[in-house]
């Protein structure tokens, strides 16, 4: 199990003011998948998903500036500022178009996208889209993800403590701020590309009503439910996650 | 802050403290920009560093060309993206007495020991205060504590490296960048090629004044300092002993030294022909860390012999009270 449990390869780049680390895994020939992580994660939950993929695509997931190993500024970027950031570095290493699988906040860090750089934009996977706007406030958010722990699995915790201590406190409070006052709604219409909603059945941060209504907003979106695992589904069911990114790859979009 | 990831720009890569900086920061995982004169030398060092594990990128400049180190920042900055670390390291010296060092050699080596350290900081800061965070390494000496006879140039410029970053500090902390640190590294003797490049009109050949000590251990200093930033940090006991004995008794201490660098620092019998050194040109050759004085032999004797001075103080001490 040697070289599945760990990536290939980290590669740097100097993109968005600062030296932007990104971990690869997978065929070297095969089409490209950007992942862009959620709020305080980074490019380690997403190994599992490039494991299911290695074989169909190259993975790749660059940790947004102040997560994972890319160093930030020294005040947290907001939404359009991540965004930025993503599109710059996708300009930096020529990967405009590949398919871009996000979770949670990653998800509006990608739509916004769609604004300011919709020609970078590939077909497009949302992984749990936050923030449900009917529930846009700090004790509905933080009560939601505590209610989300038990459909997760227990490896994750691990995982996202690493993160959570390399982004640090004052960060993830400033993003978590920015996160809840982005109108993500008002952006879906103008997403240019073939989008697949994917939610898990358990999540209760993406209630269903939500991720229909986010579904219904985009120009071209379509709606996929995981039974039984709760908000990141990129941890908890990555081969079935992997089954529905895999005919984005070829260029069938149904 | 964390040395993994972080880019490291080094002065002064192709030989001593310098190169072994380098090298020490490639090992903990950083990048790292290596500036000297001499290219066949940064691309070896540059092989070293990706060999410890870290990604390097040479560039040959003069420090004294202040638009030649502001071209360093941006190589630095559009190969890795930032500069968290910059560590001032490039320094020449030379022995000479005061009247017979030619006047241009004089303004040299302030140029290249002061003007080039300033150079650096210049085109650092700027990127270290847009990123809210750095840490500037400036490496004095003890000898600008405790200054030495015949090497004028090289004390004073040491002198005001130390009094630079103080500055530096202080300015910093009006304008409120808080997360910019500026360190002074003030190492004593170290077993470098320093001694064997230096210029030299005294007619005695210069050697590595005892006790010496390795450049790589000044490394390791510099290494923790990025990790946890302080003020001035002196370079093992001999370099605390001279800071201590400066302030108690400052009188004694330059009389010790001009004893010291007379018996210690210049050999009595062996004659050194007039040379400007690696002043004007750099020495030919690829480079070193170590400069043939065995500084981690000596220390670790040095180890030896006072643990056993130690024990025998303690034995004797044991046996008058009969304990």
């Amino acid at each position: 199990m040697g070289p599945l449990t760990r990536w290939d390869t980290h590669g740097f780049t100097a993109a968005a003011g600062t030296r932007v680390h990104a971990a690869l895994l997978g065929n070297a020939d095969a089409p490209t998948v950007v992942c862009v992580h959620g709020l305080g994660c980074s490019h380690r939950y997403f190994l599992p998903l490039a494991r299911a993929l290695r074989r169909d695509a190259r993975v790749v997931a660059p940790d947004l500036p102040g997560f994972g190993r890319t160093r930030g500024p020294s005040r947290a970027l907001d939404i359009r500022g991540l965004s930025q950031a993503l599109a710059d570095w996708l300009r930096a290493t020529a990967r405009a178009g590949a398919v871009v699988v996000a979770n949670s906040t990653g998800c509006q860090v990608a739509v916004d996208m769609a604004l300011h750089s919709p020609e970078l934009l590939g077909p497009l996977v949302l992984v749990g889209p936050t923030v449900d706007r009917r529930a846009r406030t700090l004790p509905q958010q933080v009560g939601r993800l505590i209610a989300d722990s038990p459909w997760e699995r227990p490896t994750l915790g691990p995982v996202l403590l690493r993160d959570w201590a390399a982004c640090g406190a004052r960060r993830y409070a400033a993003t978590f701020a920015y996160m809840l006052t982005d109108p993500i709604e008002r952006k879906l219409p103008h997403v240019p590309v073939p989008t697949v909603v994917v939610r898990g059945a358990r999540d209760p941060v993406v209630p269903r009503a939500w991720a229909e209504e986010v579904t219904r907003t985009l120009p071209d979106g379509r709606l996929a439910e995981v039974p039984g695992v709760g908000h990141t589904v990129n941890w908890s069911a990555p081969e079935r996650l992997a089954r529905l990114v895999r005919p984005l790859l070829a260029g069938e979009h149904t | 802050m964390r040395v993994r990831d972080s880019v490291v720009v080094v002065t002064g890569a192709s030989s001593g403290i310098g190169r072994a900086t380098a090298l020490a920061c490639a090992a903990a995982g950083a990048a790292v920009v290596l500036a000297a004169r001499r290219a066949e030398a940064l691309d070896e060092v540059a092989r070293e560093c990706e060999t410890a594990g870290g990604e390097a990128l040479a560039v040959p400049i003069d420090v004294t060309d202040a638009d030649a180190v502001q071209a360093l920042a941006r190589r630095a900055v559009e190969r890795f993206g930032r500069i968290d670390v910059w560590v001032n390291c490039a320094a020449v010296t030379a022995f000479a007495p005061f009247q017979e060092i030619p006047l241009e050699e004089f303004r040299r080596i302030l140029d290249v020991d002061v003007m080039g350290y300033v150079h650096g900081a210049r085109a650092a800061l700027p990127y270290m205060r847009d990123q809210g965070k750095g840490v500037l390494v400036n490496v004095s000496s003890i000898v600008a504590a405790v200054p030495q006879p015949y090497t004028h140039a090289y004390s004073m410029s040491k002198a005001a490296v130390r009094v630079l970053s103080s500055s530096l500090r202080q300015e910093l902390r009006l304008d409120g960048a808080k997360g910019v640190k500026v360190c002074t590294v003030m190492p004593p003797t170290v077993d470098t090629p320093f001694f064997d490049h230096t210029a030299n009109y005294t007619g005695r050949k210069a050697k590595a004044m005892p006790p010496v000590y390795s450049a790589e251990r000044v490394a390791r200093t510099i290494v923790d300092l990025i990790r946890v930033p302080r003020r001035e940090v002196l370079v093992g006991p001999m370099a605390r002993n001279l800071m201590l004995q400066s302030k108690l008794a400052p009188g004694l201490a330059e009389r010790m030294m001009a004893s010291q660098v007379d018996k210690m620092h210049l050999y009595r019998t062996k004659p050194a022909p007039a040379t400007s050194g690696n002043l004007f040109q750099p020495a030919p050759g690829t480079g070193s860390v170590s400069g043939g004085w065995h500084g981690r032999r000596q220390t670790a004797l040095r180890r030896v012999a006072s643990t056993a001075a130690l024990l025998a103080g303690g034995a004797a001490v044991a046996r008058r009270w009969g304990l």
